[in-house]
């Protein structure tokens, strides 16, 4: 029980990740948005580092695929903030639920 | 050895308490700067369960583009956006149950994960048979990961591997992010109205050319003035100044 295990890691991560969902589902400032995105995807690398160490040690892949996960996610932060701030130049708000022009 | 099991419990449950709640704090925190501090701790934390986890390079690649720099990207961004940073600038009119059906989702999908991690026919032995929490710790040290981790934290093996097995996910990596650099440049570059645009090199052209025409006229045709005046006028149409 408190030995440390798997499981342990596995049932932390996932609720991590439903945070991560919550706040994407639910806010509204998108620079918030974009943390829970960053939140989801940390959740996500916790996850691959953990298998690997738990069931996998024949190699280091785990651990090379969080890299990867972290490269991905600096890109989608940089290009989200991009896209946020000429949005705010356009609109002058952060606001979700202004970004509505495709809404019929 | 039991003393530092004892450890490893106390620094798993102290991470996962700090990092539980920093996140918390990021969605549920009023003041969107307090959060972006907050999803810091969250980062750290993450970065301290890696440690544990024996993956000291991602641990500290975790404090490296996370903590330090993705933290301050998202705080440069709440500054650009926010006429007033510390208030969420959102504002604080929403529909009364907002939170019911984003926490109702949420809230399904953690139990149906957890439901199915506690459920008993879950089997992980089809992945490689082998758990290194039952694993006797001489074997366990036998596994090429295991001594990579022993000799340098695991450095040297990554690296192998980042240049032979997984060189074109390597490489598409590094187009990602050029694309990526690119692509953040392009899009948060101010942009000009139309005439401002088309107008400031036409404005400099004008100038070198004035220069170089009264260099010009000087030397070479020095007592006919009106001709090099109607020469620069012409010039100047042509060019669309006025």
């Amino acid at each position: 029980m408190f030995n440390i295990g798997l499981y342990h890691y596995i049932a932390l991560t996932t609720i991590l990740f439903s945070i991560g969902l919550y706040g994407v589902l639910s806010s509204r400032n998108a620079i918030r948005l974009l943390m829970c995105i960053e939140l989801m995807l940390n959740a996500v690398n916790i996850n691959l580092v953990a298998f690997n160490n738990y069931v996998n040690m024949n190699d280091l892949s785990g651990q090379i695929f969080s890299i990867f996960i972290l490269t991905v996610s600096a890109a989608e932060a940089s290009v989200g903030l991009a896209i946020l701030i000429a949005l705010y130049r356009r609109r002058s708000t952060a606001d979700m639920e202004r970004f509505n022009l495709l809404k019929w | 050895m039991e003393n530092l099991t004892l450890l490893n419990q106390i620094s798993f449950w102290l991470f996962a308490i700090m990092m539980i709640g920093g996140a918390l704090g990021v969605v549920f925190h009023k003041s969107i700067v307090y959060s972006a501090l907050l999803l810091l701790v969250t980062f750290l934390s993450i970065a301290g369960l890696f440690v544990l986890l024996n993956a000291p390079f991602i641990a500290a690649a975790q404090i490296l583009v996370y903590g330090v720099g993705l933290t301050i990207v998202l705080i440069f961004g709440i500054m650009l956006t926010g006429d007033k940073p510390f208030v969420d600038p959102v504002g604080q009119e929403r529909p009364k149950r907002y939170w019911l059906i984003p926490g109702v989702i949420a809230f399904a999908f953690m139990g149906f994960l957890l439901w199915s991690l506690l459920s008993p026919n879950y089997n992980f032995t089809a992945v490689n048979g082998l758990f290194l929490e039952r694993v006797q710790p001489s074997i366990a040290e036998t596994l090429p990961g295991v001594q990579a981790i022993i000799a340098d934290g695991g450095v040297t093996h990554i690296g192998l591997l980042l240049f032979s097995k997984y060189l074109l996910p390597f490489e598409l990596a590094s187009v990602l992010l050029l694309l990526a650099m690119i692509g953040a440049i392009i899009l948060s570059k101010r942009q000009f109205p139309e005439e401002e645009a088309e107008g400031e090199p036409h404005v400099s052209q004008d100038l070198d050319g004035g220069a170089m025409e009264g260099k010009s006229c000087c030397s070479l045709n020095e007592g006919n003035g009106n001709l090099a005046s109607e020469n620069f006028d012409s010039e100047k149409e042509t060019l669309g100044v006025h």
